[in-house]
């Protein structure tokens, strides 16, 4: 499955914005501090999350007092997220798009809290009249969908006001269109956390993750016996990157004492007590080390590759990376871009930047910029298509690369609506 | 100026770079004529192409060889690479701005899409360095996405600019040469010394 288009919106400062994935794969989002490059991230994890949770979760998250918006010119937008894929069933290509909307808590009770609509479209490819056909229908005044291949979306549908109308579709096995159900629920999305590796190893090394912990050394051991493949390529990855590096060996120590499954005592099951670490052989050193001994750039990278390693044997659509170059060195920056896209050909990758050494090597067309306004409202857009020329051209007078030229461009854009009419594509 | 000639090869990356030293090398040594000598100066990393080839070209080599006449080649794709540092390279420019600084003459050496469309012409000794078997079918649109199939056949990422410069010296520049022979034609030619 492959993602085309995610909108989101009415989460936090954030207003409904549409990111367009193009044929590059990557994506970034460029912003100030402060904008809200974060809640664009987080809106996109947090409806995922509510497609995945049930009812009574959904009924917590419809309250979440850090989502709900609190911006003045934001205080009454619903949340809203849209995605749209691609799906291929046999000879069939299709695009789906499926939408919800809610309202947050509210003083009145009753306002709130709701679902207030969701929507199921679908064009096949190669069809007579090429225009998307309603799957299912929800809103205000019906909850419909299609039931038959030859009817119409007229089959009503009780649900509750925390349910997805999907929920209960997923149940239908005689649906015929029940395998877009399952595609939605597949969407998977990973959105790393890097924050916890800040000064510390415990994101590498652990003890087995039974607990929930995550540890990424423990996730490198088992892909070794799991996805040789992936693993092989990670390895590679990695020395490309830092070539100083010789050999990484993922180790485990067992701290059991008590006797072996297998020995007669018949222990019906034994608690694993395995502690985790990877162990580098750098070029000029005499020995091995742990990873705890590694720079917060290398240790960095290598959660990168793992994340996305870990997005592809999981089969997620989508991963997305805070700041990616932080504390990369910008000669890296290429090379990881090429790694990434080696490593994740079907994911998607949309990635928040500062880096002007980052963004020079993305098509102009795959940047989104924060643009300024003096509501306090976080809001994409790309510049339009028919500038394009312009500004590769100016930014080659300027002698600049696209990186420098762009962010010195949003360093110049105010919240002047003709400017921003003018340059940029009109927000959703 | 006296007649002293210098060959000066600009290139864009690493792969490029080593390509043509071990290209160089192989003439050098099947020619049974010196070749007079040549730079290659490779412009790779941040900064502007133009801007950086002019500054290298006044810096380093109307310093060094002041009394030589200086024949410029420019090594570049003619595709696009999707992940290419952009705004791309304004090569008219860089033309008129060398003339400007002294260049006797400009050349554009132009790798038909990319060079790795001339790298697979030894397909076997790629499938040895990356210690593959040879697939029977490469079904790939250019020689970029050939490539990326072979690394991703030994669980490697390919990288262009950076990922070949190992290889290079285990591939037969005689298999590369013969299949870009015209390409190549100018570039050898200038390297004889002249009667």
């Amino acid at each position: 499955m492959k993602i085309l288009e995610l909108s989101v919106g009415g989460y936090k400062n954030l207003r409904k914005t549409k990111i367009q994935f193009g044929k590059s794969q990557i994506t970034a989002i460029i912003a100030p501090n402060n904008f809200g490059k974060s809640n664009l991230l987080e809106g996109l994890k947090f409806a995922y999350d509510f497609i995945h949770s049930s009812a009574e979760v959904r009924a917590v998250m419809m309250g979440n007092l850090w989502a709900i918006p609190i911006n003045k010119f934001l205080e009454e937008e619903n949340f809203y997220f849209e995605v749209v894929f691609e799906n291929i069933n046999g000879s069939t290509k299709s695009l789906i798009e499926y939408s919800f909307e809610f309202a947050w808590k509210k003083n009145m009770e009753f306002q709130g809290s709701k679902i207030l609509s969701e929507s199921l479209r679908v064009k096949e490819e190669g069809r007579a009249k090429n225009k998307f056909k309603a799957y299912l229908i929800r809103n205000s005044i019906r909850s419909e969908y299609q039931s038959s291949p030859s009817g119409r979306c007229d089959t009503q549908v009780r649900v509750n006001s925390t349910d997805l109308i999907i929920d209960k579709m997923r149940m239908m096995d005689t649906l015929f269109y029940g395998h877009l159900i399952d595609e939605i629920y597949n969407l998977n999305f990973t959105l790393p956390d890097f924050m916890e590796a800040e000064g510390s190893t415990n994101i590498f090394i652990g003890y087995d993750d039974n607990d929930g912990r995550k540890n990424f050394a423990q996730f490198i051991y088992n892909l070794r016996d799991r996805e040789n493949h992936l693993y092989e390529l990670f390895i590679n990855s990695l020395i490309d990157l830092i070539p100083n590096i010789e050999s990484i060996t993922p180790s485990a120590f067992d701290l059991k004492i008590d006797p072996k499954p297998n020995d007669s005592n018949g222990i019906p099951f034994s608690r694993p007590e395995k502690i985790f670490d990877l162990q580098i052989k750098e070029r000029n050193n005499n020995q091995s080390t742990g990873v705890r001994f590694l720079s917060k750039g290398t240790r960095r990278i290598i959660m990168i590759l793992a994340s996305t390693i870990e997005a592809v044997e999981r089969g997620h659509s989508f991963i997305a990376f805070e700041e990616l170059e932080d504390s990369i060195h910008p000669h890296l920056l290429q090379r990881l871009l090429m790694i990434l896209k080696g490593l994740a050909p079907d994911v998607q990758i949309l990635i928040s930047s500062h880096s002007p050494y980052l963004v020079q090597y993305l098509p102009i067309e795959c940047v989104y910029f924060g643009l300024p306004n003096d509501s306090g409202i976080a809001g994409f857009s790309k510049i339009k298509l028919s500038k394009h020329k312009t500004i590769m051209r100016i930014a080659s007078e300027l002698d600049l690369n696209l990186g420098d030229y762009l962010f010195d461009l949003m360093s110049d854009i105010t919240p002047d609506e003709k400017f921003q009419a003018e340059y940029f594509d009109s927000q959703v | 100026m006296g007649d002293k000639r210098l060959i000066v090869l600009f290139v864009e990356g690493e792969t490029e770079e080593v390509f043509y030293k071990y290209l160089l090398d192989h003439w050098r040594q099947i020619g049974g004529v010196s070749i007079i000598e040549t730079k290659i100066i490779n412009l790779h990393g941040i900064g502007n192409y133009a801007k950086k080839s002019v500054s290298k070209y006044k810096g380093e080599i109307c310093r060094d060889y002041p009394n030589c006449k200086h024949e410029i080649f420019l090594a570049y794709d003619t595709d696009v690479f999707e992940l290419a540092k952009k705004p791309p390279v304004d090569w008219v420019k860089v033309e008129k701005e060398l003339k400007t600084s002294g260049a006797v003459s400009v050349t554009h050496l132009k790798a038909e899409k990319m060079i790795e469309d001339w790298l697979i012409f030894d397909l076997d000794g790629i499938c040895s360095a990356l210690k593959i078997k040879k697939p029977g079918k490469l079904d790939a649109i250019s020689g970029h996405e050939k490539m990326k199939k072979l690394f991703k056949n030994a669980n490697r990422v390919y990288q262009k600019g950076f990922s070949m410069k190992d290889f290079i010296p285990k591939l037969s520049m005689q298999k590369i040469t013969t299949g870009v022979y015209t390409t190549l034609s100018c570039l050898k030619d200038s390297l004889y010394p002249k009667e």
